[in-house]
């Protein structure tokens, strides 16, 4: 076996025994894993993804996806429209391939929340669990100076709307401004959970294992297959377990219950997926340059936030332009050549309708989702304020919507032909990567994420979330694994041990950037401006609840 | 020899039964006709990609990303089929087996515009480009199967060709840093 000081990637059959199992590694199984392991509890987690650290990972999009996305990046869901639907498979899972954003759960979220489950999570224990949380991933609001050229656009177009915006709280204390989170950070600038806590748990004892894909589970023990790094098998383990946690997403938790067959006796599972649908609009300057290094994502808008619509300034990919241009042949590649010129908004919402992950009867997951008519109605509204944000408040030359065959559009008056309010929701592209509430507290699972029925089988992730958050999820995530790791650890006759116990970053160490031959020397003097001690915001935290 | 038992009945109803089944049997069978055929086969060295698959591939390609004044090479070149094929081989084989079939959609997909079509590949230029043109245009309706296809198709090109250093050098996008530069 390979090893480092804190993961061990499998390479032969096995047989373990342990308190706890943990099933992923992403934002849920590492909080779940730290919690419980520094409680005192032997844990094994099992992450059925790869590590990949500094020049593993790829130099290009599709490089990146195949290594590091679940599926190679092409999960996509059944229904109208059909949505891909991105999640990591690596150590640390989405938190890997995330844009590093760190939005607080909003309080009329966690009161939705409480009035759909019954009350099980209550204001004054998810908060102080969300600083702590916050404390560990040195959030920290994304300084002008590191706001890319992207993001500068967004700014410069919102502002002169007069509309809300501010930039974006991220978890990347030692960030360079390369622009490449979604394919992994090269440069250890973000506190992904694979640095924030894989190592505590660790160091804790917890057992961490690469390339173990988990097929069943039962009460008791889990088993599945060891495969290679170039997805061979080579291999099979059995784990068993007093307690079993899934921390294996909003798809795959609800997938892996139903294809063993633990459905509970709730009938929940797998139904109620939030998906966070989001409608890129790219706007083109004709004579405007966008490219310029910086965060991969450090700006938004959130003056529709009462339509539960947020705009975020997205990284602009080229082959997606290629992909989203209504436009082909020498015309097409002529705009082509102008490639830089294009910056992309993503309109983001916080969507009502429901989908269904079902048992996959296969090697895909199956997940059913269609675009409700409310939400349909509201992606046509985000999808419209985008287009005002480029058209109206960054001048620009025209749009492309996310709209299957709509022409470019160089006016509102333009955009309003597209966008008719009977518009087929096949036409709209959007994609996701926030699926949610799949197993939900209250409906599926209990207070501690138990599954309703099935005793020692829980699940813990985006998947126990009540309903979805309305912003990126991963702080609101690792809160709930942490508050219902919290409850399991006390039930069972442990001590928790504080998540954040003192001023200063955590253990292991201080993060620290490191050369990544970055080739532009304007990138590097962003450093200047984003500098400073690494460390949490504290301004960030609620006044109720000023943390530890 | 000859069998008493067996007689014929030549009623009008058998006979447009076995004209229909005539007629459609041939009209089968000349679509079919129409639709296959063979490959020149391509030195090109892949790991996952037949003969057919290249062949497709080039001819599209060279459609969607055509020889251009901006750009080194194009969607139907050597280096832009070598990083399909790589794409396809590095997904895990239930999607690589999902994308593997687009080119085959593609190529036969002429028959659904009309029947006794030839095979995508095996159309003269012009009529190539109308073929698809149409479903690029498929927004027009609201055939979702369509529209994703033509969708698949261009996410490959985009994440294959549009990610060439030489490419991405002309529009002056930034490749992704690495610490093995």
């Amino acid at each position: 076996m390979s090893t480092d000081p804190f993961w061990t990637q499998a390479t032969a059959d096995f047989e373990r025994r342990c308190q706890v199992v943990v099933v992923g590694s992403g934002a849920g199984g590492a909080v779940t894993a730290v919690t419980l392991a520094e409680a005192g509890f032997d844990v094994i987690l099992l992450e059925s993804g790869f590590r990949y650290t500094g020049n593993e990972y790829q130099e290009n999009v599709s490089g990146g996806i195949t290594q590091l996305y679940a599926e190679g990046g092409f999960r996509t869901t059944v229904g109208k429209p059909p949505i891909p639907v991105a999640g990591g498979e690596t150590l640390g899972g989405s938190t890997v391939i995330n844009s590093a954003i760190c939005f607080r759960t909003p309080e009329k979220v966690l009161a939705d929340w409480n009035e759909s489950c019954g009350g099980l999570m209550p204001a004054d224990e998810f908060y102080p669990a969300q600083d702590e949380v916050e404390a560990c991933l040195m959030v920290k609001r994304t300084p002008d100076g590191l706001l890319s050229g992207y993001d500068r656009i967004h700014r410069e177009s919102a502002r002169s709307l007069g509309w809300s915006e501010h930039n974006i709280r991220r978890n990347t204390p030692t960030c360079a401004g390369c622009g490449r989170c979604n394919m992994g950070c090269n440069v250890n600038g973000k506190m992904s959970v694979d640095r924030a806590f894989l190592p505590r748990a660790a160091a804790a004892g917890a057992t961490i294992l690469t390339g173990c894909r988990v097929e069943a589970v039962a009460p008791g023990r889990v088993e599945g297959i060891v495969r290679a790094k170039d997805r061979s098998v080579v291999g099979r383990f059995v784990v068993h377990a007093d307690r079993v946690v899934l921390s294996a997403g909003a798809i795959g938790s609800p997938r892996l219950l139903l294809d063993s067959g633990l459905e509970g006796t709730s009938g929940a599972v797998g139904k109620g997926l939030r998906l966070h649908p989001v409608f890129s609009i790219m706007g083109f300057w004709e004579d405007r340059r966008c490219v310029a290094p910086g965060a991969t994502q450090g700006h938004y808008v959130d003056q529709f936030e009462d339509d539960w619509i947020v705009l975020e300034s997205n990284p602009t990919l080229i082959g997606a332009v290629f992909n989203f241009l209504p436009v082909h042949g020498q015309e097409g590649m002529r705009l082509m050549s102008k490639a830089a010129n294009f910056a992309s908004t993503g309109a983001m919402l916080r969507d009502f309708g429901e989908g269904e992950v079902k048992s996959s009867r296969g090697p895909g997951a199956r997940i059913k989702y269609g675009l409700a008519d409310e939400d349909r109605q509201r992606a046509l509204k985000g999808t419209r304020i985008a287009a005002q944000l480029w058209l109206e408040g960054g001048k620009a030359d025209f749009v492309v919507l996310p709209v299957f065959g709509a022409p470019i559009c160089r006016s509102l008056a333009d955009v309003d032909r597209v966008l008719t309010p009977d518009l087929s929701p096949n036409r709209i592209m959007g994609y996701s990567s926030h699926p949610q509430a799949s197993c939900r507290l209250g409906s599926a699972l209990d207070r501690t994420g138990q599954l309703i029925g099935v005793d020692g089988v829980h699940v813990i992730d985006a998947a126990s979330h009540p309903s979805n958050v309305g912003r990126n999820p991963q702080i609101t995530v690792m809160t709930t694994a942490r508050v219902l790791a919290s409850r399991l650890a006390a039930d069972l006759g442990k001590t928790v041990k504080p998540l954040w116990a003192g001023p200063g970053p955590l253990p292991p160490a201080t993060p620290q950037a490191e050369p990544c031959g970055i080739r532009s020397t304007a990138r590097l003097n962003i450093l200047d401006g984003a500098g400073g001690a690494p460390g949490h915001e504290p301004g960030a935290r609620s006044a109720r609840h000023p943390g530890p | 020899m000859s069998d008493p038992d067996v007689t014929f009945e030549f009623s009008r109803r058998r006979v447009l039964l076995f004209g229909g089944a005539s007629a459609a049997l041939l009209t089968a069978a000349y679509h079919g006709m129409r639709q296959v055929g063979f490959y020149e086969s391509d030195p090109l060295d892949v790991e996952v990609l037949t003969t057919k698959e290249i062949a497709v591939f080039r001819r599209i390609g060279a459609y969607v990303v055509p020889r251009n004044q901006w750009f080194p090479g194009h969607g139907g070149d050597d280096e832009t089929l070598r990083r399909i094929d790589g794409l396809l081989a590095r997904l895990p084989k239930h999607k690589r087996g999902l994308l593997r079939a687009l080119p085959h959609v593609f190529e036969h997909g002429t028959g659904l515009d009309r029947v006794g079509a030839r095979r995508a590949t095996a159309l003269p230029e012009a009529k190539f480009t109308a073929y698809l043109d149409h479903w690029a245009e498929a927004s027009e309706t609201d055939w979702v199967v369509r529209s994703q296809l033509w969708a698949g198709l261009m996410t490959l090109y985009g994440m294959t060709y549009w990610e060439r250093p030489e490419v991405l050098d002309v529009i002056g996008a930034p490749i992704l840093c690495s610490a093995r530069r």
